[in-house]
């Protein structure tokens, strides 16, 4: 359990940590779930009753995978900002109502990569009907990142969709099941896009840049 | 490459500037979370009391001289629908509404537009209908079409989509919402643009009344979203106490928004947010819920239930869900109710007695009931007898 009472993360950020991420992130799989739910159910009953630093603790457990996840799916570090943003800001919104037997993360992350997969589906919508010019400078100068690993560069190739069941299996540990009620799919619809997106990944990974 | 090499790729990718995106949702959740007003205690416990207030009121009204006076008037014969007479000496026919605007009506035959005069003109062979927000144009559907039509019948655009109902034009005008299949969609004004939202369930969405483009709707799991449409943005949520709603109502001044949501032992509830998706009240009635409507100049809303063989038109003040009052009871099943324009006067469908009842708001005595609805809007008999649903009240001048 984090200490009680921090009103301001970048003061501890600033004490514990250096660049790079303020810890990995863990897996949502069931077994890291049945560990994290008592401290979890904790943290929102607090939060619910007013204590900041039971927010934050439930930020600061969710945050990361919320931030990576948007961002593997969008690939724009500003919208996966605003996009985990927001899902916590709807979190807040609806703290009071929320079942505290039930696990935060699946229902930040339904919120969060649903999100993401509009966003990158609207930003590809936008490049099909129009802003070509734009569209090309834009291609010159893909994000601000200097670099992009080989696997961010591959998912980036894939669709919103397929990048979202991969994110959704491979780093948030869901199974086929879970991502199918998160998504509002077909359980075999989600098996097929894992399988495509896998073995699309696996060719671009393959062919190298 | 196999899957757990994939996991530690994945989990080992940095987005840009992690520790600042951190720290910026930090500041953002952290004065949200100081800015919001959390639920207060007393809702929690005011459900027995209110559930206790309305046992006390309708057993008041049942017994008070307004009340006494309307539903003395119904001959209770027992026994199915077919042998409910209704309100005695009712007019045999719709000759005028009692207050200005005109009435939307969908009949298993088609959809109608009573005028005040009581003219009645047949749109088409729709299923259901919404007003535009002037009046000047009525959404339709029927099996596996949307159109837009004018109040003449005009047929201004059509759009093929699946399984088509429960279309609502938004107030600005500029947008119709429907649900197609399993999914909900947004089409323009015009007819065009149309495109799905998400997936929903069997309820109407309703548009919030501004000109915001915001509707809440009850998605595949039940969960109501209220979602900023032109940028599909979430503005927010709620399931619990909310969840697989039999229908939304927004007030007209957006300020609420009306969850009814049946529950198992013969019972249902009243959910009340605020604008910003703050539960303010909730109420648990015996009954079956029917119908539900706010009123157009403020927080009361208009309830049907049904009670055993027995159907009751409730008023409540959503803001406190304490004031209910019994404006109407009578034997049999009630259709719906609608406001008028003006909010003075309910327009209450009575089913089982083929009537329809404007009931004045205001004092519950005054009663105008009109027969023979059924055969009013299907002379030729060709809607297999359906009594008529209305689908809004609009619109005057």
């Amino acid at each position: 359990m984090r200490p009680r009472g921090i009103s301001d993360l970048s003061e501890t950020d600033a004490r514990t940590s250096g660049d790079g991420p303020l810890r990995r992130g863990r897996a949502y799989s069931k077994r890291a779930m049945a560990g994290l739910q008592g401290d979890e159910r904790a943290w929102v009953r607090g939060a619910q009753a007013g204590s900041l630093s039971d927010l934050e603790s439930l930020f600061r457990e969710h945050w990361p995978r919320a931030y990576r996840a948007a961002y593997l799916v969008v690939h724009d570090g500003a919208a996966a900002e605003d996009i985990a943003q927001e899902a916590f800001m709807a979190a807040i919104r609806t703290l009071d109502r929320f079942d505290r037997r039930r696990p935060f993360g699946p229902w930040l992350h339904r919120i969060v990569v649903n999100r993401a997969i509009d966003w990158a589906r609207a930003r590809s919508l936008r490049a099909e009907v129009g802003d070509g010019p734009l569209a090309a400078v834009a291609e010159g100068n893909p994000t601000s990142e200097p670099f992009s690993p080989p696997i961010v560069a591959a998912l980036r190739e894939l669709s919103p969709d397929h990048r979202a069941v991969i994110v959704l299996r491979h780093l948030l540990e869901y199974t086929p099941g879970e991502i199918a009620d998160l998504l509002d799919l077909p359980r075999g619809t989600v098996n097929s896009r894992l399988r495509r997106g896998l073995d699309e990944l696996a060719d671009l990974l393959e062919a190298g840049p | 490459m196999n899957e757990r090499r994939l996991k530690q790729l994945l989990v080992a990718t940095t987005p840009p500037d992690e520790m600042g995106a951190q720290r910026r949702g930090w500041r953002v959740v952290r004065k949200a979370y100081a800015e919001r007003e959390p639920t207060p205690w007393p809702i929690r416990h005011r459900r027995p009391l209110a559930a206790a207030a309305i046992g006390v009121a309708v057993l008041a009204a049942a017994v008070t001289p307004p009340g006494r006076a309307v539903i003395s008037g119904v001959r209770d014969a027992v026994g199915t629908e077919k042998v409910v007479v209704g309100v005695p000496r009712a007019k045999p026919a719709l000759f005028k509404l009692p207050a200005a605007g005109r009435v939307l009506v969908a009949a298993p035959g088609g959809v109608w537009v009573v005028s005040a005069d009581g003219a009645r003109r047949r749109l088409g062979a729709y299923e259901e209908a919404t007003w535009s927000p002037r009046g000047l144009f009525v959404g339709v559907s029927k099996r596996h079409q949307l159109a837009a039509v004018t109040p003449r019948g005009q047929v201004r655009w059509t759009l093929s989509r699946p399984n088509v109902r429960a279309p609502r034009w938004s107030p600005s005008g500029f947008r119709v919402a429907y649900l197609s299949g399993r999914n909900i969609r947004i089409v323009a004004g015009d007819g065009t643009n149309d495109a799905r939202l998400d997936s929903a369930q069997n309820v109407a969405p309703v548009w919030k009344p501004d000109e915001e483009h915001v509707l809440a709707y009850a998605d595949r799991n039940g969960t109501v979203n209220v979602v900023a449409t032109d940028d599909e943005q979430t503005l927010w949520t709620a399931a619990g106490v909310a969840s697989s709603p039999s229908q939304l109502e927004w007030s007209a001044d957006a300020q609420r928004l009306v969850v009814v949501r049946k529950l198992t032992g013969g019972r249902f509830a009243l959910v009340v947010f605020d604008g910003d998706g703050r539960r303010r009240q909730t109420l648990e009635l015996p009954g079956v819920p029917v119908d539900a409507a706010f009123s157009p100049s403020d927080h009361r809303i208009a309830l049907i239930r049904r009670l055993g063989p027995r159907s009751e038109l409730l008023v409540l003040e959503a803001d406190t869900l304490r004031r209910q009052s019994l404006v109407f009871s009578g034997l049999g099943r009630f259709s719906d109710v609608a406001w008028s324009p003006g909010g003075r006067w309910f327009l209450l469908g009575w089913r089982s007695a083929d009537q329809w009842l404007f009931i004045r708001s205001a004092d519950v005595s005054k009663v105008s009931a009109f027969s023979s609805l059924t055969a009013q809007f299907d002379p030729g008999k060709t809607g297999g007898g359906g009594f008529p649903r209305v689908e809004g009240w609009c619109c005057p001048g």
